[in-house]
């Protein structure tokens, strides 16, 4: 049998050219019951759409424009996600011998693509909310960004950069409990909380408050509102993979 | 023949290989070869070092020191290596929320080699229900799955960590025919770690053993069989045919013994020995592991 089958035995391993990265793949793995990824936030976004609609319909509500904060389902929902696919896709993957630079490489694509399309899709519908007087019952739903500023990229710009912010915070969450379980979560949390704690303190110290309003107030609109998010997106990112490049399930 | 020098070619090569986790040491100075186109038994009680010898091998763990080559690479992190491998571990994740479709379909987007008809008629012949959720499967089907996705994946090194858990026998029995069907049509490197010896021991080619974190064991299957014997009769006598070899285990009731003896015996011996009212019998790979692992452990200790 040994020589019958050396031939086969020397093709070298199976290699089709252009397909050496396995990120298609991993999407695909991502992507494989996607009613889940698409049912679930629309249904969770109806349901509260149509339970609002109602009260709002039976309060008569006709004067300010009330805001529901169901909007932010969609970023629990993101939380929810990208913590299983950490917890369990992750895991899976490793399991079909793809690498985790593969499977980094392919999840942050996806958070790309899913913030943008959500990031899309929540303004095209705040649009429609702005142009109907809130559904015909001034109920404000998906308006969050238009508090913040009239510029329509920049509204587009905060949703997107802010569900992106979720997302690589659920990355990075995730990832730290891969590698060092639930023991590197808690210091992680107790890190986190540390340094929020000292810089508020020194704030308070230095009677700096007033200054750190004004920056707000006073910067460009797109420093606060789209790049601050995203310089924390990029600070999650890079925790993310700096923890995921070693850890084994 | 001339294919012999490439036959050569190992699948895989680990040299010096050493695992420590803290203070434990699970792999300690281990080498080996794996060859192309065999059937590797993997064997070895719990805690020996058999997983994390697999996971090093698979690039889901590092090594502490050594060298490891698999498939002509390292295999940490190496996309090219790892696309050729398939490994299936008792403790494998599959995605709760997912159906068993969704994760062989999965599975068929990551494994090159992967094989739907053949996963289909794997499907059917272990009554795998389709659509259910890998949450709501039980013990026995989540191992189900974990078989079907490793001879579906048809990876030309595939290994088999403890991959029956709640299997009944029948479900075991099945395995092992549809393994050893498709290995004949479709030859690949396999390594099968379990702790069911006897059951596959017609199925391996080779055996490698480890116990405490080194390599007892590692010789072709038909060479460890010839390896002992087993001798039954008069104390006497049984033991003048143990004298001077390695006594593996022994165990006597009056005045007869029963001696596992790590020696041959040759033709006009065995006929000696038949006379005196001593029986031979080859040794089965169960007891020569049990008795070389307990063995071990007593030079160890």
């Amino acid at each position: 049998m040994t020589t019958q089958t050396a031939t086969t035995t020397m093709t070298p391993p199976r290699t089709e050219p252009g397909s050496d990265s396995r990120i298609g793949a991993v999407l695909r793995v991502h992507t494989v019951a996607w009613p889940l990824l698409i049912a679930w936030p629309v249904a969770i976004l109806a349901s509260s759409f149509l339970i609002s609609y109602t009260i709002y319909f039976l309060v008569d509500n006709d004067q300010e424009e009330g805001f529901t904060g169901s909007v932010f389902s969609v970023y629990g929902f993101v939380l929810a996600f990208y913590l299983q696919a950490m917890a369990q896709t992750f895991p899976f993957t490793l399991g079909m011998s793809v690498t985790r630079r593969e499977f980094f490489s392919a999840t942050a694509l996806l958070a790309l693509a899913q913030s943008a399309v959500f990031a899309a899709a929540l303004y095209l519908l705040s649009v429609v909310e702005a142009a109907t007087d809130g559904w015909g019952v001034w109920m404000r739903m998906f308006g969050l960004a238009d508090y913040l500023t009239d510029n329509p990229l920049l509204q587009f710009l905060t949703i997107f950069s802010t569900l992106l912010l979720t997302t690589a915070i659920a990355i990075a969450a995730g990832a730290i409990y891969q590698r060092w379980r639930a023991t590197g979560l808690l210091a992680a949390g107790v890190g986190v909380l540390g340094l929020g704690g000292i810089a508020a303190i020194v704030i308070t110290w230095a009677r700096w408050w007033p200054a750190v309003g004004d920056w707000f107030a006073d910067s460009p609109r797109a420093l606060p509102l789209v790049a601050l998010p995203l310089t924390g997106t990029a600070i999650a990112i890079a925790v993310a993979w700096l923890a995921l490049r070693r850890a084994t399930p | 023949m001339t294919v012999t020098a490439i036959d050569a070619e190992p699948i895989v090569s680990v040299r010096g290989l050493s695992k420590r986790f803290g203070d434990v040491t699970a792999l300690d100075d281990v080498s080996l070869t794996i060859e192309p186109d065999k059937i590797y038994g993997l064997l070895g009680r719990n805690g020996a070092g058999k997983t994390t010898l697999m996971q090093i091998l698979t690039g889901q763990d590092t090594q502490t020191s050594g060298d490891v080559t698999v498939l002509g690479g390292t295999p940490f992190e190496n996309a090219r290596v790892l696309r050729n491998i398939c490994f299936i571990k008792e403790s494998q994740t599959y995605v709760d929320d997912l159906r068993v479709k969704h994760v062989l379909a999965a599975a068929g987007h990551l494994m090159p080699g992967w094989d739907r008809e053949f996963a289909d008629r794997l499907l059917d012949d272990f009554q795998l229900p389709l659509c259910r959720k890998v949450k709501k499967l039980s013990r026995g089907m989540k191992s189900t799955l974990g078989v079907i996705i490793g001879l579906a994946a048809r990876a030309p090194l595939t290994l088999f960590d403890e991959p029956y858990l709640g299997l009944d026998a029948v479900a075991r029995h099945l395995f092992y025919d549809r393994l050893l069907a498709d290995y004949a049509e479709h030859p690949r490197t396999i390594v099968l770690s379990t702790h069911l010896i006897d059951e596959v021991s017609n199925l391996l080619e080779h055996v490698i053993v480890v116990d405490g974190g080194r390599i007892i064991v590692d010789d072709d299957a038909d060479a460890l069989r010839r390896r002992a014997v087993v001798a039954t009769g008069p104390a006497e006598t049984v033991d003048a045919f143990a004298a001077g070899a390695r006594v593996l285990h022994r165990e006597s009731l009056g005045s007869q013994a029963r001696t596992t003896v790590e020696r041959t015996a040759t033709e006009p011996e065995r006929a000696l020995l038949r006379a005196a009212g001593v029986e031979l019998e080859p040794v089965s790979l169960q007891d020569l592991v049990i008795a070389t692992t307990t063995g071990a452990r007593e030079i160890t200790a």
